[in-house]
């Protein structure tokens, strides 16, 4: 791969420019904060607005730094989704009941910051600007999980979030550490180009142990078990439109970072990460299906069922990671990643709507006769949780069609297996909440009744539940070609 | 004139119930809501019978064909199709809903609507998976039919419904599971003999799977349709589902939805692996035995009505299975005799299963019991009732004049001529049917009036006469006339008993313009797509 000298240009500021207008968004919302006249939420949220639509229209492509920055279809695509779906959960906020407590400065400051930082994330291909992508962002999710809306439970969250999550980043830092100690340089793409010369060499232990840590590090953040257990208090804890983002985000960027890594590494010693990232699928599909079962807080059980499909992910990478010639398994992951984001964003608004009445953590008794009582959030609640079991007629379906026809192309049976067998049992779950809602009378001491709910919120999530169905009966061809320019860049190692 | 819509025929009666269904959801007047679904369900019905005026008899291909790019990059494409083994379903199903609608017109609840909605979107999921050939859309179907019947069994089910509704669903969805990784094998499979990529069932029957993989492909397609029949051993939800579903979800249950299970046999698993179901035909046929047997005793000593209907089903189920295992050994021929009789079986089984299931609702809606103890001499107080019930009941234990003896006399002579031990075996399923069928009757229908209420029982009302009477006359009409129905599937099933082992489905024109065209492949293999070079 041939890489620019370091220039800094105008190409640069404008291949950057995503993050430089949130940071400057951050910046102002900080100002506007102190201000008496501007710290209105409706002033926060223009320039929320403004900063996020500007960085979400403007797109240029390029490598920077010397490839420490690069910009192509795959950042695109990350930038696209995630800010994209930051838009969507920002307007739920502003109509709910969180509204002044999201809308002051630090806090939109805050949000601004863990989003560039995952912008610089999924455009970095330099340990360097990986560390600092992801510190940039876990550093502000710590603070916002505890701080919006400050309870015992989110506090508890938060704060096992952040322990965690530093020993984790002390890990992450180690593992580059010993990469760049065994390579000498920092390069994603020199590191891992270099591997079949390292490989059995007298530096191959160093390497290895490096690669695990830093491997760590990465799936700590994506809560693949084993390091999932920061998730569902985490979840649980922080405010519900938090929730969302992390669990479609957080998830969207350190897959695409990974995608970077393997796509960087010589197609022959590819499947040197296979046996990794089957023996996480396995491990995460069985504990997040299987502790999801015993759960009865609603937002616990579907912090169970994102670590279950971070495992189903996990067998996408593992297809990916193989040296026959396709894009598909790509493909496969980005369709899941966008169909997983619009299923998430979809349920935690509803939940966003109900919790108008019936305050915070809803577990499963309160939502007995939702179906009776508003017929409309029971029924989007039920698509999503079809969806993500995987029946058909829902992008579920389709998103886990194309993933075990890419885990079987590449010979992955007792992965497709596992995943199976974790379908199944999820269904159990996703179904009693859909059991609750339809065929159980109400019983709940909350109040869950319509009315408080703005009608945005609504007509937003029907959107999204209508998309859900079409994507999985008439449009799944269309997003799925679309998928293949964005794993373009993919493929410079596999011809 | 009317040949104009046969390019789009099929299309239409699949989605008809689905854009009547959405358009329910909006319509709060009860009575505005089920005249807007029996209109739909007429349309679709009316559709049904222009395929069938204008199926061709004579041709064993597919018929109405029509074929659109879907997913190219993946091969996947919407076919649907139509033959002489999916025809009969496809107008029985049509049939059955408009019954099932005048069966509910009485019912003013305020979320009737969204049963009526269910129901219609129910129809498009059967009418679909008997219709679609493409292995990726016949599985949407296949998988998406079990909503709604999850939420009719759920909602509007008796006392344990919930646990019903979830076991049904949940064993179901398990069992498709496996067929969904198999088909994907099957799909890869086709790549790697043939260069590109085809989900097209047409395509799929041209694939050679060396026969030790085959039983492992076929026993997950095996799985996912024998407890769909269901099959002893996996015939363990259907009791539980039938009881706790309202009347009408039994009616459709047993009707159609058990013959997807064998129907999807016929389609799928034994085509597309002749070698691995010749292998496993004996294993197949003690478990239709053990099925005809253990559905025969069981449903004997149950003391609950519609229980014992239900495992008659198991025991009727069980010579429908028999009679799609019935190769000549070595032969590479099926009997065409025991697999005609199938085929009509299944649909004779849906008309008189289906009028018992209503007639049980009809005494449960009068008395709000279905313990058998609780009846007797019903036939003075309700004589009509006697009439309907005996000729549904005479029709399943298989009596001459009726649509029942047709099949299984069909069944039981093409099995004697293949290994006359399973035939001997399975009469005595025949003879035991009439011992619990005809000793419920009795219980029921004879004797003497033994509780006071009972003696006030209104007969049979006019909406009862007009769902009812269609089914009992069509026992006659299928058991005096079969050639009317046989007539139109017979070249189908003759084909498809000779030529199982390469099976190869043809595709008829369509009156107007060649469908082939359509057919061909576009040329978008992988490397093509993907790669862009």
């Amino acid at each position: 791969m041939n890489i620019p000298l370091p220039t800094i240009g105008s190409e640069f500021y404008s291949a950057v420019f995503p993050i430089l207008v949130l940071c400057l968004a951050s910046i102002i919302s900080l100002l506007q904060g102190v201000s008496k006249g501007f710290r209105s939420p409706a002033a926060l949220l223009f320039t929320l607005l403004v900063g996020l639509i500007a960085a979400l229209v403007y797109q240029t492509g390029g490598y920077f730094l010397g490839g420490a920055y690069i910009s192509d279809m795959l950042s695109i695509y990350g930038k696209s989704l995630m800010i994209s779906a930051s838009i969507v959960l920002v307007l739920f906020v502003y109509f709910s009941t969180l509204r002044e407590k999201f809308f002051r400065g630090e806090v939109v400051t805050l949000f601004l910051m863990v989003l560039s930082g995952f912008l610089m994330l999924i455009s970095s291909t330099d340990l360097i600007s990986v560390f600092v992508g992801l510190e940039l962002s876990s550093i502000g999710l710590y603070s916002l999980v505890g701080y919006i809306n400050p309870n015992q439970r989110s506090q508890e969250g938060a704060l096992k979030y952040f322990i965690l999550g530093s020993i984790s980043a002390a890990f992450l830092l180690y593992g580059m550490g010993l990469l760049y100690f065994t390579t000498g340089t920092l390069g994603i793409d020199q590191i891992f180009g270099q591997i079949s010369q390292i490989y059995n060499g007298p530096n191959w232990l160093y390497f290895l142990s490096g690669l695990i840590m830093f491997g760590i590090g990465l799936t700590f953040k994506m809560a693949l078990a084993p390091f999932h257990m920061w998730t569902p208090d985490a979840y649980e804890g922080a405010p519900t439109a938090l929730t969302a983002f992390m669990a479609t985000a957080a998830k969207t960027a350190i897959i695409l970072l990974i995608f970077r890594v393997i796509s960087f590494t010589p197609a022959l010693t590819l499947e040197t990460w296979q046996p990794f990232f089957s023996v996480l699928a396995i491990a995460t599909i069985v504990i997040g299906n299987i502790f999801a079962l015993v759960q009865t807080s609603i937002k616990r059980i579907l912090a169970y069922s994102s670590i279950a499909h971070s495992g189903y992910l996990a067998i996408g990478l593992a297809a990916a990671a193989t040296t026959s010639n396709t894009a598909f398994p790509y493909d496969a992951i980005l369709f899941y990643l966008i169909a997983y984001t619009i299923m998430s964003i979809a349920v935690f608004g509803v939940l966003i709507w109900l919790e108008e009445d019936a305050g915070i953590n809803l577990n499963l008794m309160d939502i007995h006769g939702l179906a009776k009582k508003h017929p409309f959030a029971a029924l989007s609640i039920a698509v999503c949780m079809l969806s993500f079991a995987g029946i058909p007629p829902t992008v579920g379906f389709m998103s886990k069609f194309f993933l075990f026809k890419a885990a079987l192309d590449a010979h992955l049976y007792s992965l497709v297996i596992v995943g199976i067998l974790g379908s199944a049992v999820s269904l159990y779950y996703y179904l009693r909440i859909v059991v609750n809602m339809y065929m159980r009378d109400p019983t709940g001491q909350r109040e869950t009744s319509p009315g408080g709910g703005s009608k945005i919120t609504a007509f937003v999530v029907g959107i999204l539940v209508v998309l859900i169905i079409a994507l999985g009966t008439v449009l799944p061809g269309p997003l799925l070609n679309k998928m293949a320019d964005y794993s373009k860049p993919l493929m410079i190692n596999k011809g | 004139m009317f040949s104009m819509l046969n390019d789009l025929i099929l299309s239409l009666m699949i989605f008809t119930p689905l854009v009547f269904g959405v358009g329910l959801l909006g319509i709060k007047n009860v009575k505005i809501a089920r005249t807007v679904a029996m209109f739909g369900a007429f349309l679709t019905f009316l559709w049904s019978l222009h395929v069938w005026f204008y199926f061709d008899g004579s041709q064993s291909g597919l018929q109405f064909v029509e074929a659109y790019e879907w997913l190219p990059a993946l091969g996947i494409k919407y076919i649907v199709g139509i033959d002489g083994l999916s025809l009969l379903l496809v107008m029985l199903t049509t049939f059955l809903t408009i019954l099932i609608l005048i069966s509910q017109w009485h019912v003013v609840e305020s979320r009737q609507r969204y049963f009526l909605s269910l129901f219609m979107f129910l129809e498009t999921g059967m009418l679909g998976a008997l219709l679609a050939f493409d292995m990726v859309f016949f599985y949407l179907f296949w998988e998406a039919m079990l909503i709604p019947m999850y939420f009719i069994i759920g909602i509007w089910g008796s006392k344990e419904r919930i646990y019903a509704a979830n076991k049904f669903f949940i064993y179901t969805v398990v069992g498709s599971l496996f067929l969904l990784v198999a088909a994907i094998l099957m799909y890869i499979e086709y790549h790697s003999q043939f260069g590109v990529y085809s989900t097209s069932l047409i395509d799929l029957y041209k694939v050679k799977i060396p026969y030790p993989q085959q039983i492992w492909y076929f026993l997950a397609f095996a799985v996912a349709f024998a407890i769909k029949v269901p099959m002893w051993p996996f015939h363990t939800w259907l009791p539980d589902a039938h009881v706790q579903a309202p009347t009408a979800g039994s009616v459709v249950l047993a009707g159609i939805l058990l013959k997807l299970g064998t129907y999807g046999f016929l389609r799928f698993a034994l085509p597309l692996f002749p070698e691995a179901t010749e292998a496993l035909a004996p294993a197949i046929m003690l478990l239709g035995i053990i099925g005809i047997l253990y559905g025969a005793f069981t449903a004997w000593v149950q003391e609950d009505a519609k229980k014992l209907v239900a495992y008659s089903s198991v025991s009727h189920l069980g010579f429908v299975v028999l009679g799609c295992v019935g190769f000549y050994a070595g032969a590479g021929e099926m009997s065409v005799e025991a697999l005609t009789g199938s085929v009509y079986q299944m649909i004779n089984h849906g008309i008189s299963t289906g009028a018992l299931f209503f007639l049980v609702g009809m005494i449960y809606e009068r008395c709000h019991t279905r313990d058998l103890k609780e009846f007797g001499g019903l036939a003075k107080v309700m004589p009509w009732y006697a009439v309907m019930l005996i000729i549904a009941t005479l029709s399943s234990v298989g009596l001459p004049g009726t649509g029942g003896f047709v099949g299984e006399f069909l069944i039981l002579l093409g099995m004697f001529q293949v290994y006359p031990i399973v035939s001997f075996a399975a009469s005595l399923g025949v003879l035991f049917g009439a011992v619990y069928m005809l000793s419920m009757v009795k219980r029921i229908l004879f004797g003497n009036v033994t509780k006071a209420d009972n003696e006030k029982l209104a007969d049979l009302n006019g909406r009862e006469f007009l769902y009812i009477t269609p089914l009992a006359v069509l026992i006659f009409v299928m058991g005096i006339f079969p050639n009317i129905f046989l007539d139109k599937v017979k070249v189908s099933v003759e084909y498809f008993a000779k030529n199982y082992r390469q099976y190869e489905v043809s595709v008829v024109e369509n009156h107007l313009d060649s469908p082939d065209s359509k057919l061909q492949n576009t040329g978008w293999s992988e490397s093509a797509k993907f790669h862009g070079e």
